[in-house]
């Protein structure tokens, strides 16, 4: 659904320091190893022309293109210590390349210890797509949850681990927009049941808590859980949410950063096999998310401008304010929505397909992938991806286009 | 998501080692089969697994694996499909991790069924623990061992055992569902000597819903090695590399 690429793009003389650094690591290294991945994809987008947010195509976001990306994975041994390098160089179908540190991290292991520091990639949770206790790397989307594409970047942080068979705790300082980022988490095993805890003191400085389960029932069904309590939310609200005449009104500054309380955020899943079909199915809510009547007051306030003003960029501002709101949150605008993955695997193939439903209109998003190994290490995959919902509704008229992409990934 | 079916059989290998004794009850014979199991209380062992369709190779793989006692290991991918996938297994609880977002999920006794040849519930790897027996046949030549699972969730609710009475190394082993349905067989083939112990070095599987297909697993460079506790833990999971580590090891 959503797309992203490497986000922070390296300095010259990073690239140049990474690469010398890559060069002459392997002859200090006891033992080292590189993956070399690489994928390659061509996109078209197909943008819902009575869209309320882009009628006519007002804006011009139908498009096609290509874009490779090829990723060296190195690891290095030195006594006790671990180095990971992994660089990314990503071109698009204009020649630009963009390069960036996907991730970059050393480790020390001193017994049950393990203290990690660099920018590395760090999940936690039980959830498949929702993983709301992952505070420390964030987004997942909802088409490569496993990040099949490896877009997902690490976070600078310094992490120390203690593990037991059976136990890990763990304290990890990360950096957001500021190095001010602190969490505590626990993991133990109890009865056949996995339980974590978080707690969590972010920049903001309002604390997060949050904990999650996750077991089996009978030989197959699997269920999971996480809720997270945010003193702060991560979202922006628009004024006329609130407002008694949202057609008439203005303000210029009209979005505002809310501050209402405790907003909770939680997932419910399961995993289910059933005749060799692999089905993970996930509820999730959060609190910070739009009402129906909030959707509809903004929708009247946008339908309004669009039709009364000569000049339509007051109702594209009004359109980038709405991708402004949207950004706290890479599942959508509203509440609550449901995610269901089926997934069946053959010898040299696996055909997958995912909805995800909002659960206050109804709309919806279809994505099938075909996935074939056409020899160890490459796969050609098709993907397309389609948005239901009518006019009103949140994946039928907002910005979300009706795509493919096909390619190739890699893996040596 | 992934065919875990090769980690079970990577454990159930070990069930082919054998040993002289004097074994006279079902469960006496099953403490044998069992008790030569490890090389070691903890090693190390490659597996290639091949997947074959009327004699036609289909699909290959190399895991490399670490065991700890008879309830807990973790097996990699190292060459294959999954290249990357960690699998570990608690006795009959099981994780894997998902390498590139760098995480561990829960998965269901089932899941290990996952692929087109169903090989096996992975996590037993005790018969004894998870199985008790009864002795159907004692023959000068063969013993042969019904074996009923203890609990209602074991993926395979019986097994039929063919042992060799003079060492009592498993010959085969027939897998049966809760339904009755004969799913498979597996033939201890080949065997290698680690250590001064008799291991099964091939196996191969014949699967009885689709015709013509089977799977033979080839074992290597075993070794006993001591596995840090921390391996056995989920949310070691994703940071334990296992491909790199066996980056020296030999294929079987």
């Amino acid at each position: 659904m959503a797309e992203r690429g490497p986000g922070v793009a390296m300095r010259p003389i990073g690239v140049l320091a990474l690469l010398l650094w890559w060069i002459s690591t392997p002859a200090l290294a006891a033992r080292w190893r590189t993956d070399v991945y690489a994928n390659w994809r061509y996109f078209t987008r197909q943008i819902n022309h009575d869209s309320l947010w882009n009628p006519g195509n007002l804006l011009g976001l139908e498009g096609r293109g290509h874009q490779g990306r090829l990723n060296l994975e190195s690891r290095f041994g030195l006594g006790k210590a671990r180095l990971v390098a992994s660089p990314v160089a990503t071109v698009d179908d204009e020649g630009d390349v963009t390069t960036a540190v996907r991730e970059l991290y050393g480790t020390v292991s001193l017994g049950d210890f393990e203290l990690t520091a660099g920018k590395s990639i760090v999940k936690l949770g039980t959830g498949y797509l929702f993983t709301p206790l992952s505070v420390i790397s964030r987004d997942l989307v909802v088409n490569d949850p496993e990040d099949e594409l490896r877009d997902t970047e690490g976070v600078n942080l310094l992490k120390l681990d203690y593990y037991t068979g059976n136990a890990n705790l763990g304290l990890v300082l990360f950096e957001r927009e500021k190095w001010r980022n602190l969490a505590f988490l626990a993991y133990t095993h109890l009865r056949g049941i996995d339980f974590y805890g978080l707690i969590s003191y972010p920049e903001t400085r309002k604390p997060e808590y949050g904990m999650a389960l996750s077991t089996t029932v009978g030989d197959r069904v699997e269920i999971h859980a996480e809720l997270m309590v945010h003193r702060d939310a991560p979202v922006e609200y628009h004024a006329v949410y609130f407002a008694d005449h949202p057609e008439t009104s203005f303000r210029d500054a009209a979005l505002f950063h809310p501050d209402f309380g405790y907003y909770k955020e939680l997932v419910v899943g399961t995993q289910v096999t059933v005749r060799g079909i692999h089905v993970i199915a996930e509820y999730y809510h959060n609190d910070w998310g739009l009402r129906p009547s909030w959707w509809d007051r903004l929708k009247r306030h946008y339908q309004y401008h669009l039709a009364t003003l000569p000049d339509p960029s007051r109702s594209v501002d009004i359109r980038s304010d709405l991708r402004v709101i949207s950004q706290g949150s890479s599942r959508g605008l509203m509440r609550d929505y449901l995610f269901v993955r089926g997934s069946k695997s053959f010898a040299r193939a696996r055909l997958t397909g995912i909805v995800y439903l909002n659960l206050h209109d109804g709309s919806t998003v279809h994505i099938v992938e075909a996935q074939a190994w056409i020899r160890d290490g490459v796969v050609l995959f098709l993907q397309p991806t389609v948005f239901r919902g009518h006019r009103g509704t949140e994946f039928g008229e907002s910005w979300y286009a009706d795509s493919v992409q096909f390619g190739v990934r890699t893996a040596f | 998501m992934i065919r875990y079916r090769w980690v079970g059989w990577s454990c159930l290998v070990w069930i082919g080692f054998g040993q002289a004794g004097t074994a006279q009850t079902a469960t006496e014979i099953l403490q044998q089969v069992d008790g030569y199991r490890r090389v070691a209380e903890s090693f190390t062992v490659t597996i290639r697994i091949s997947d074959y369709e009327f004699a036609t190779l289909k699909e290959q793989a190399d895991f490399v694996g670490f065991f700890s006692g008879t309830e807990k290991s973790v097996v990699g991918c190292i060459r294959g499909k999954n290249k990357g996938m960690n699998v570990l297994m608690k006795g009959d609880k099981m994780w894997v991790s998902l390498p590139r977002s760098r995480r561990a999920l829960r998965i269901t006794p089932m899941q290990r069924l996952m692929g087109q040849a169903s090989n096996g519930d992975v996590a037993k790897v005790a018969y004894s623990a998870d199985y008790s027996g009864e002795i159907v046949t004692r023959q000068a030549d063969e013993i042969r061992l019904r074996l009923r699972a203890k609990r209602p969730g074991a993926t395979y609710q019986q097994v039929m055992l063919y042992v060799d009475p003079s060492d009592y190394r498993v010959r085969k082993a027939e897998f049966f569902l809760l339904s009755g349905k004969h799913l498979k067989t597996a033939y201890y083939l080949d065997m290698m000597v680690v250590d001064g112990r008799r291991v099964v070095q091939r196996i191969k599987i014949v699967d009885h819903v689709r015709e013509g297909a089977y799977t033979t697993m080839e074992y290597g460079d075993v070794r006993p090695a001591e596995v840090p506790e921390k391996y056995f833990n989920v949310m070691y999971l994703p940071k334990l590399e296992l491909a790199w580590q066996s980056a020296d090891r030999e294929s079987p």
